[in-house]
């Protein structure tokens, strides 16, 4: 007995090993970047901001939806943001509202409020990589992208317009993904993203986004001022402005309830 | 929402607003009334939305009195203000709410009206909210029957598929708890169900046009209560509903002399009970609904069952879900005969995720017993950033002389040009 023990002890170390040598040194360093780039967000309690989406079709056809956004970090003191998109123009969608509740390990909670029939309505977890209110965001890419919902490989380093960029494969480990990876840019003087590639099941390229116009708040957390998506497949495009961000507004997670989604329209 | 419109039959009107529910709500404007009298700014948020709607009908009416008029041209103007209201709360906030809604028919003046949807005010403070007021509410999360929709009473005339409601006068306090919420119903003062009147479609050959009646000592005035607790646990969102005071469906007393019906109201205890499981692929619904009455006729078992599965991007954009529901539902043989009783609906929800945001549900509600079913189909697309156009429309098939084939003659198609601001 003490000699199988022993013995399946010795394997399961040098398995161990085995799996972990070559690609510890990649994996760390991903993990390490990608962490860096979470810890610049630590602590931002919680922000409001406006967002201007446009949706571009193939023959430069633009139409614009404008949205107010809210985040608050982590309600539950665990991993996890809460975020409440609600359109605020043009009128036939004035109201619609998508809540999303960020989770580790699982896929996230989303909730949508069609306010014309003042219910809300939760998302099965397959659908969440369909569109997002007809743009070239999912749900899923909405979400906050919580560090431990990937595994991480350090690709290489290679510049990126003016700085020196990081690039990192991410593999998502929530199930239900719409991607099997996508491939981050994080440049190597902030940890900003600056760049995102998606990958479908068919490890094709799918979508680009790339994001600009960068500040700081609070005098440590980096936003994005625009982010913009382009679907290969179908040449369409979709721009987000971001814009009058606010932190420590004092939200709370009432406001981020299902349930009162409706009542707290106005 | 697709809704069998066989429920037209089982169907009239009135506001029945209590005199101290106006106190209340005079009570409630008197600091907007004070900040105008200081002359301070009020802020408030307008938005609604008005529109033109034309019914048009396959074939002439079947019954006599009813109107030729083909298309039935209406309008309707529905305002929403909402006013934060100045007043001191530590941790909350309060405002008021009011929406009224008026439609005017050219054919059926039954259609015609001006009703109070809802005007309350609402206060929020942290952990306790309440709203006092004309309300509504909707419970329930079937596509095709709302089993324990309760607390408001439907507008029939205004939309043969039951999903409009006329406003409930009532006071609603919320307590969320660390899972979960408690929600209590105080509704004084019934509404009586709208129904097409004599000159009106969607209806059987005898109107429900008689004085609205009530058993066991119930009156218009007969207060109701309601209270539900919801919960939320990992893929389960589970609520479990008591109501008690007069059912929202009447019965109807056909009077032979006059060959009209009368609904008739009466006192009912019931308990519902919703449950939503939300899977990776699919959503799994369940209601059910235990109603009590003095009679052993009032008694009523029923569950609904469904299920959503949606194909994401299946045809370039469109997301493609596949839906399909099940009603059964037990009664006393005298009881008003039910039409859902053992039916099925199968249906298909497609959302285009176009720059006109297009919606499409298309939906076939079977009754297998009785033979006889509908087709329903719902369109919507904005046509620019102001105006909406919905498509909705039902055919309806009966093989039996049976309480459907009074609309034997109205397959109908519904345009609606709807002006958003």
């Amino acid at each position: 007995m003490k000699k199988i023990l022993l013995l399946s002890l010795c394997c399961t170390f040098t398995l161990a090993q085995a799996f972990a040598a070559p690609q510890s040194n990649t994996t760390d360093r991903g993990r390490s970047i990608a962490a860096a780039w979470k810890g610049t967000d630590l602590g931002f309690r919680d922000n409001v901001s406006t967002m201007e989406m446009n949706l571009i079709d193939k023959s430069g056809q633009t139409s614009t939806r404008s949205l107010r956004m809210k985040v608050l970090e982590n309600p539950a003191k665990g991993p996890g943001n809460h975020i409440l998109m609600r359109f605020t123009s043009p009128e036939s969608v004035k109201g619609t509202s998508v809540l999303v509740h960020s989770k580790v390990g699982a896929s996230d909670d989303v909730w949508l409020l069609m306010p014309a029939l003042r219910k809300t309505k939760r998302i099965a977890a397959v659908d969440k990589s369909g569109s997002f209110a007809g743009s070239e965001f999912s749900y899923e890419d909405i979400g906050t992208m919580e560090h431990a919902n990937f595994k991480y490989e350090w690709l290489r380093e290679e510049a990126c317009n003016k700085l020196t960029c990081a690039i990192v494969k991410q593999t998502p480990l929530y199930p239900h993904s719409g991607y099997n990876f996508i491939v981050v840019s994080y440049d190597t003087l902030e940890n900003r993203q600056m760049k995102v590639e998606y990958f479908d099941r068919k490890d094709q390229l799918v979508k680009t986004l790339h994001l600009a116009d960068y500040q700081q708040h609070k005098g440590k957390h980096w936003r994005a001022g625009t982010l913009s998506m382009s679907n290969h497949i179908t040449g369409k495009k979709t721009i987000l402005k971001m814009a009058d961000y606010k932190f420590d507004i004092g939200l709370n997670k009432r406001e981020f309830r299902p349930s009162l989604l409706v009542e707290l329209l106005e | 929402m697709i809704r069998h419109p066989k429920r037209l039959f089982r169907f009239r009107r009135k506001a029945a607003i209590p005199a101290h529910f106006w106190v209340a709500i005079t009570l409630a404007l008197a600091p907007i009334s004070q900040a105008w009298a200081k002359n301070e700014p009020i802020n408030y948020s307008l938005s609604g939305d008005m529109g033109a709607q034309f019914l048009t009908f396959s074939d002439n009416p079947a019954h006599p009195d009813q109107s030729n008029s083909n298309p039935q041209p209406s309008f309707h103007l529905s305002p929403r203000v909402s006013m934060p209201l100045p007043w001191k709360l530590d941790d909350g906030r309060a405002r008021i709410t009011a929406k009224p809604f008026i439609r005017y028919d050219s054919v059926d003046p039954q259609r015609s009206k001006l009703d109070i949807r809802e005007l309350y005010l609402f206060v929020d403070q942290g952990e306790w909210g309440m709203r006092l007021g004309v309300l509504q509410e909707h419970w329930g999360i079937l596509e095709g029957r709302r089993l324990i929709d309760v607390i408001n009473q439907i507008d029939l005339v205004e939309d043969p598929r039951g999903k409009e409601k006329l406003g409930q006068p009532g006071i609603h306090s919320n307590i969320l708890l660390p899972d979960g919420q408690l929600d209590f119903y105080l509704l004084l003062g019934h509404r009586n169900r709208t129904f097409p009147g004599r000159k009106g479609r969607f209806r059987g050959s005898s109107p429900v046009v008689g004085e609205a009646t009530f058993t066991s000592g119930a009156s218009a005035r007969t207060p109701s209560y309601a209270v539900r607790y919801g919960t939320t646990q990992d893929i389960l969102d589970v609520g479990v509903s008591l109501f008690y005071g007069l059912d929202r469906e009447p019965n109807l007393i056909l009077s032979s002399s006059t060959n009209t019906y009368t609904p008739e109201y009466r006192k009912v205890g019931q308990m519902g009970i919703d449950i939503q499981a939300t899977l990776d692929h699919i959503v799994l619904k369940l209601e059910a609904l235990e109603r009590r009455g003095l009679k052993k006729n009032d008694n009523v078992s029923a569950v609904s069952t469904g299920m959503e599965y949606t194909f994401v991007r299946s045809i370039g954009a469109w997301d493609i879900g596949v839906l399909g529901e099940y009603y059964w539902q037990d009664q006393g043989v005298d009881a008003p005969s039910s039409t859902f009783d053992d039916d099925f609906l199968v249906g298909s929800r497609i959302t285009f995720n176009d720059a006109g945001d297009s919606k499409l549900l298309l939906g076939v509600m079977i009754d297998h017993r009785r033979k006889d079913g509908a087709l329903s189909m719902e369109y919507e697309t904005w046509l620019n950033d102001g105006w909406t156009l919905k498509l909705s429309g039902s055919m309806f098939k009966t093989k039996y002389d049976n309480i459907l084939s009074g609309l034997k003659n109205d397959d109908y198609i519904k345009t609606e040009f709807i002006c958003n601001f």
